[in-house]
């Protein structure tokens, strides 16, 4: 019966040595970056990137009759009527498409990174990534890709929501300290679930198994864990700040400003994500001695 | 190229380049969230930027570029859109906006002319919005007003009244805006600067009857105590004196909280002296509002009175007195502080103790150049050394002057203070009687300052001047003429005209 291999010495190492953990997270980001030479890598997250740019031209383009109603579910309060006048069509903009993503980080998005960590893994082993491979293989394992991603998304919501509720109410940098706290909650969150998803497509984990294989890893590798989450993190914070004040800046500069927002802080989410799912992914596989050829848990088969 | 069931590398690339084409597209398009949408939301859009070039305008130092631009996108929206009002629902109230936005803001410029055009056009086109229509024909009667063209503006006051205050419709108006209450007073100061004292009785009546009409009614306490304030307006405008005096201790009674107690008071004290001239009684009052409510706001004008009626006496301390206490209680930048200060001057110039007063003229417009005050100071100064006969001091104190006014006309004061700062260093060179300068400087102001219509009648100032002044008709003849030829059509050419036809004639 074949085995995996964990490296816990290595493991044991990192955790006495924070340059250590640095080192090894700036070595999985590298090799994420290297990986890139074969665009293939980077296609499935490139391709759910051209779904939200579709979505928002959906949005500017339906403003009116049956389109309207449609986007003005997500959001209390919000009447279709709204969306038909100017600027209030743009500046709902961020919470109706913000609604919606969030629907869609979980139902459909989990297939995306399910994808990546196939097509990471075959081109870390020099194999050929082939996205029809990838999204069949994240398709047949979509039932629990589905499971951890919306108890890892469950997670990371609660926890900045409740910063973000914790902050209202609050003026000034106590309010900041509090938003960031919830910001931090939730990146710890993030870590703790980012080795499910590879658990799940190279392991064939169940979502149980994934998450408690998952969380355990990742308490093993908390330093260095958390730095591949948040470093790719920080890429995003300037949209996030942005966000934040979107929509006095559109009414100052030009409500055209949301669509300039929104584009540019895909882009970063584009970037980071990649960085962070790609990462885990070297991480965890570096970490283990391949498996025969032929085996079921042999992803160079698949 | 063969295709492989691990995929096409080009395929992807493809991909990606089409990911980032699209995404500059919709990064860099501007306005690209709004394409094909309906004529209301394009309009609303217009209406948006045209606000947004709105807000950019700082007033009072106004960039007239900017102000251009502003205005042109508001006269878009209008010309754009009028045609559409009827079809669509929702434009028509998007066009009176931006008819009511375009003569605001041509008022906020001193554009009277114009603003006044476009508040009767936003009246006529506001059939369906009566707040607008309200607001729009009651400020196109009160331009007409502040640039002195009081028939056309005892016409619109008056079409207000019928339309708007006439019978039930008091309170409804009254409720759109308060001011639209002071309608009768304002025909009535507009009859009397008519001096036809019967429009004059006819308007006060009415608004009494309007007054009373609202304090009887049930409209809310704030719209009752504006109609009484107003009735009691109604009475000093037409000196019933007695009954102002009653209503005023009446309204002490029903509002005896710290607001309304001084400026009550100070009513008092003007029916006290202005009605029944009563000094001492006055004091007395005024004297109240100091010791009771030294914090109210009424308290240095109280001072600035109890001041001017002791100055009228001749009791010079006892004024001096109440104006220093106004400078060490209520020093500041305020408008009672100036008036103070310039008080003082005036009692020591009265009191003969020049050296004192020249000291007091000199600091009001050091320290207060663009007051009125501060404008008047310099030629007070002048006027004193013009009357005893020192040539020599005059003539260096019209230099200050000029010197003071050259400084206020810089482009570091606003319009306003710029172009009175001009009409005094025209009124220098008048008194130096240097005419020729006096005439050039009059006939450079139009050009200099193309909005101010005041400025439009200088020419026949300007001809004045070289045909009484300078004796020299034929110059006069010519400037009439190029004035007449600037502004065809206007009153303004029609007089030229007529002065030139005299002057050709007389030759």
């Amino acid at each position: 019966m074949s085995k995996v291999v964990i490296n816990d010495g290595a493991d044991a190492a990192e955790r006495r040595s924070l340059a250590r953990s640095i080192s090894s997270a700036f070595q999985a980001f590298h090799a994420s970056l290297t990986l890139l030479i074969d665009p293939r890598v980077a296609s499935p997250y490139l391709i759910y990137f051209i779904f939200q740019i579709l979505l928002l031209a959906a949005y500017l383009a339906g403003n009116s009759g049956r389109p309207a109603h449609l986007w003005a579910l997500p959001v209390g309060g919000v009447t279709p009527e709204m969306l038909g006048h100017y600027p209030a069509h743009l500046l709902l903009l961020q919470p109706i498409l913000g609604r919606i993503e969030i629907i869609l980080e979980i139902f459909l998005k989990s297939l995306f990174h399910g994808a990546t960590v196939y097509v990471v893994a075959r081109a870390m082993r020099r194999g050929k990534p082939s996205l029809p491979r990838a999204f069949s293989a994240a398709g047949r394992r979509y039932p629990h890709l589905l499971g951890v991603s919306a108890i890892s998304s469950a997670g990371v919501y609660a926890a900045v929501y409740l910063g973000a509720w914790l902050s209202s109410g609050i003026e000034g940098p106590a309010m900041y300290a509090v938003l960031g706290g919830g910001i931090a909650a939730g990146l710890i969150v993030q870590s703790l679930f980012v080795y499910t998803i590879p658990y799940v497509m190279i392991d064939g984990s169940s979502a149980p198994a994934a998450v408690a294989s998952g969380v355990s890893l990742s308490l093993r590798t908390f330093m260095k864990t958390l730095l591949v989450v948040a470093l790719p993190f920080m890429l995003t914070v300037p949209t996030i700040l942005l966000d934040l004040k979107a929509e006095m800046i559109a009414l100052r500069l030009s409500p055209d400003f949301m669509i300039h927002n929104h584009v540019a802080s895909k882009v970063m989410e584009l970037v980071s994500t990649y960085l962070i799912t790609a990462s885990a992914t070297v991480i965890f596989l570096a970490r283990k001695v391949a498996r025969p050829a032929g085996t079921s848990l042999d992803i160079d088969a698949r | 190229m063969k295709t492989s069931e691990a995929g096409n590398p080009i395929r992807t690339v493809l991909m990606t380049a089409a990911a980032a084409v699209l995404t500059a597209a919709i990064m860099i398009c501007p306005g690209c969230g709004s394409g094909g949408k309906s004529p209301g939301y394009e309009a609303e859009k217009a209406l948006f930027e045209a606000r947004k070039h709105a807000g950019e305008l700082t007033f009072p130092n106004l960039n007239r570029e900017f102000l251009d631009r502003t205005l042109a996108a508001y006269r878009k929206i209008i010309e754009d859109y009028t045609g559409e009002t009827g079809s669509i629902e929702g434009l028509d109230l998007i066009v009176v906006t931006a008819q009511m936005e375009l003569a605001e803001l041509e008022f906020r410029a001193s554009m009277f002319d114009d603003a006044r055009k476009d508040f009767l056009h936003a009246y006529e086109i506001a059939g369906n919005v009566p707040a607008a229509r309200a607001n729009a024909l009651w400020s196109a009667a009160f331009i007409s007003r502040e640039s002195g063209d009081t028939a056309e503006a005892l016409r619109l006051f008056t079409k207000f009244h019928e339309e708007y205050l006439s019978g039930e419709k008091i309170l409804a108006t009254a409720r759109l805006n308060r001011r639209y209450l002071l309608t009768p007073i304002r025909i009535a100061e507009i009859c009397n600067v008519m001096a036809d004292t019967d429009c004059a009785g006819k308007w006060l009546g009415e608004a009494e009857m309007t007054y009373r009409h609202v304090i009887r009614s049930n409209a809310s306490e704030e719209l009752r105590k504006e109609a009484r304030y107003n009735l009691v307006s109604t009475y000093l405008l037409g000196e019933e004196w007695t009954k102002a005096r009653n209503t005023i201790r009446e309204m002490r009674k029903i509002y005896g909280n710290e607001a309304d107690i001084p400026s009550l008071l100070y009513l008092e004290a003007r029916v006290e002296l202005d009605g029944f001239g009563n000094r001492e009684s006055a004091v007395s009052v005024l004297d109240r509002i100091v010791t009771e409510h030294p914090r109210s706001k009424e308290a240095p004008t109280a001072l600035l009175m109890k001041g001017n009626i002791f100055l009228d006496e001749g009791k010079y301390d006892d004024a001096a007195s109440a104006y220093n206490m106004v400078l060490e209680e209520y020093g500041g930048t305020g408008p009672e502080t100036v008036e103070a200060a310039w008080q003082l001057a005036i009692l020591e110039e009265r009191r003969k103790n020049w050296i004192e007063a020249s000291l007091h003229y000199k600091s009001v417009y050091t320290s207060f150049p663009t007051t009125i005050q501060g404008l008047e100071a310099p030629l007070r100064i002048a006027a004193h050394y013009k009357g005893i006969g020192e040539t020599e001091a005059m003539e260096a104190a019209y230099e200050r002057a000029a010197e003071h006014y050259e400084h206020l006309s810089s482009l570091q004061y606003s319009e306003t203070i710029r172009i009175v700062a001009e009409e005094y260093h025209v009124r220098t060179l008048i008194e130096q009687e240097r005419w020729e300068e006096a005439a050039g400087r009059l006939l450079a102001l139009p050009g200099r300052y193309p909005q101010y219509h005041s400025f439009k009648e200088n020419c026949l100032m300007a001809a004045s001047i070289y045909e009484n002044r300078l004796g020299d008709p034929e110059r006069a003849a010519e400037i009439l003429q190029s004035c007449a030829a600037r502004y065809p059509g206007t009153p303004l050419a029609a007089e030229a005209l007529k002065q030139f036809e005299r002057i050709r004639e007389s030759r």
